[in-house]
């Protein structure tokens, strides 16, 4: 890493990026924290510019998103208490904060952050009630009654009293 | 200043009618793909059970490209209710499967309370799997580029054999095994692309299985063999020439085999990191390991004579020859308080392991206060010259004192080594 460091264009000396959040909010953050997303990496390689606004991606998500990228950057972290920051970082979250969460990993292409975000999202979803996905991911039903009971006849098989079942 | 947003670079847009269809959620911003890898993590069942949430999620599972069967979410009386067959039900999941390419397969037939064992075990449950089935399912997978197979066959209640068709998959990256049996001895077998491989407790039959097998995978990274469902093996050969991770459990303390002069042969050359858990040593033999940087040795009780032990272990520990960190458990049986009887018995200085002039690290896992203990804590101590480090970890609370204030009397061949005890 040290070795494509000095090589590299970019980083001859310590650079840092600017990110401002839809409503504002203005992070300014180390470029090889920047670069862990795919998507920032393609900006800054592709522009000089060093600030870059997200226009989807609140302040509060951003600011999470922004802890895990830095602390991901910090080479004097070992990888164990890399992955013990990361089941930290989604445990005790709201479903809520971790929906947004996913989404700006996603956009950002946060590979590694957005696997263990939608896994938690999982863990969570599993054993819920239908009523409670549809709530929490703000689903409107838009079967008829009788469309929705020809569902339930047909793949009869996917719910028994453990997933998904109805109130 | 440049913009990013989710619209500009979303990825995982379906359809048109469906990205409509979202607009009713709040939640449109989150892309169908993003749905369909979080139901990625959720067995097969639940994905399709998602279906009844609203039309939008009608087929969103269809896209999802991991398949996740286990026939304990298919109970019994389920079954009866719908006239439905677990065959039926994966069969229907495969074909209206939307995805060009299929990560995962995953089929874990396994039973998890008797009365599902006393089902299973009754004709009408042959629609359940068979072997005619199990081959449409892989060849379905194989056409769809499958990246990683885990199959998990609960053997004593389901005897089907693997399809031969499974050791063909060109796209194959990472394949476990369950309690499968049909590993062909014979045969084609090409797995160009597989990097990972985990037996566990799989049935080879003969001698030749694993390493014909093995012959099929140029480009394998990592083999996992957890445990054998064999007891007349006569030599188990480990060989590969790619491999750099390697780990062997034998889970009953190395009594598997009927034929009490078995052999574990290992031939290895670019093994990296190697564990080998509950293996005996009189009954390994390893090829010189010279990449090895990191091992980790659990050894066995021992019944055989000190002397012979003796032997066996040094000629295992000079097989490592270059390995840097250590880690031993399991030294002695702390059950046993008969100490004179079973020494470390130092070797001659000629036959001192070669290991002990590359070791840094040296954990010790399970210290048993014996004398055998001691004296090979001592000659590691001694004799290791670029040692850094040495843990010990679990000893009696009673005896730590004790333990702590004998050890760090013990000479030292290396000035920078430090002691811990956890």
């Amino acid at each position: 890493m040290v070795t494509t460091d000095e090589k590299g264009p970019l980083t001859a000396k310590k650079k840092s990026v600017i990110i401002r959040s839809c409503d504002g909010d203005e992070f300014l953050v180390s470029e090889s924290a920047a670069v862990l997303s795919t998507s920032l990496k393609k900006i800054l390689e592709e522009k000089e510019d060093r600030l870059i606004h997200l226009s989807d991606i609140d302040n509060k998500t951003l600011a999470m998103v922004i802890a895990y990228l830095s602390t991901h950057a910090d080479d004097g972290l070992s990888d164990d208490l890399k992955r013990s920051f990361d089941q930290e970082f989604v445990s005790g979250k709201e479903f809520d904060v971790l929906k947004y969460l996913v989404l700006a990993t996603d956009t950002l292409q946060v590979t590694c952050l957005c696997y263990t975000v939608a896994k938690k999202m999982a863990d969570i979803m599993k054993n819920k009630l239908v009523e409670w996905v549809r709530r929490e991911f703000d689903i409107q039903n838009d079967y008829t009654p009788e469309a929705e009971a020809e569902i339930r006849r047909l793949d009869a098989w996917a719910w028994d009293d453990r997933q998904l079942e109805d109130d | 200043m440049e913009k990013i947003s989710q619209t500009s670079i979303k990825r995982h847009k379906i359809s048109d009618e469906e990205q409509n269809m979202s607009s009713i959620d709040r939640f449109s911003g989150l892309p169908d793909g993003v749905i369909c890898h979080i139901l990625s993590f959720l067995p097969t069942k639940f994905s399709v059970a998602t279906g009844i949430l609203s039309r939008r999620w009608r087929f969103l599972w269809t896209h999802v490209p991991y398949l996740h069967f286990e026939t304990k979410d298919f109970k019994c009386e389920k079954h009866h209710d719908t006239e439905k067959s677990f065959s039926d039900i994966v069969n229907r999941v495969m074909l209206l499967l939307k995805v060009q390419i299929i990560n995962t397969f995953r089929l874990y037939c396994m039973y998890d309370d008797d009365e599902f064992k006393k089902w299973i075990t009754t004709a009408e449950s042959r629609s359940f799997c068979s072997e005619y089935q199990l081959e449409t399912w892989i060849n379905a997978a194989k056409s769809r580029s499958v990246q990683n197979i885990d199959i998990y066959f609960d053997c004593e209640i389901i005897e089907i054999n693997l399809s031969r068709c499974l050791f063909t998959c060109k796209t194959l990256v990472d394949l476990k095994l369950s309690f499968c049996i049909g590993i062909p001895s014979n045969g084609a077998i090409f797995l160009p692309s597989l990097k990972k491989l985990h037996l566990y407790l799989v049935e080879y039959k003969v001698d030749e299985a694993l390493p014909h097998l093995l012959s099929g995978c140029p480009v394998l990274d990592e083999l996992i063999i957890d445990g054998i469902m064999d007891r007349n093996l006569g030599c188990f050969n480990i060989s590969s020439p790619t491999i750099k991770r390697l780990s062997v459990y034998f889970s009953f303390g190395g009594s598997e085999f009927d034929n009490p002069d078995y052999r574990v042969k290992i031939n290895a050359p670019e093994l990296r990191y190697f564990q080998v858990h509950d293996c005996s040593y009189q009954h390994i033999s390893l090829s010189p390991l010279s990449s090895l940087i990191e091992a980790d040795i659990r050894l066995n009780d021992f019944e055989e004579e000190d002397y012979y032990y003796t032997c066996c272990l040094l000629k295992f520990l000079d097989s490592l020859c270059n390995v840097k960190c250590l880690k031993l458990s399991g030294v002695c049986n702390m059950d046993k308080v008969d100490v004179d009887e079973k020494n470390w018995m130092e070797p001659k200085e000629e036959r001192r392991a070669c290991l002990l002039y590359s070791l840094k690290t040296v954990t010790i896992d399970g210290f048993g206060c014996t004398k055998q203990d001691f004296n090979m804590v001592r000659f590691i101590l001694r004799n290791a010259q670029v040692l850094k480090r040495m843990e010990i970890h679990r000893i009696g609370v009673e005896e730590k004192i004790d333990v702590v204030q004998k050890i760090s009397l013990f000479h030292r061949g290396s000035r920078e080594c430090e002691l811990a005890f956890c």
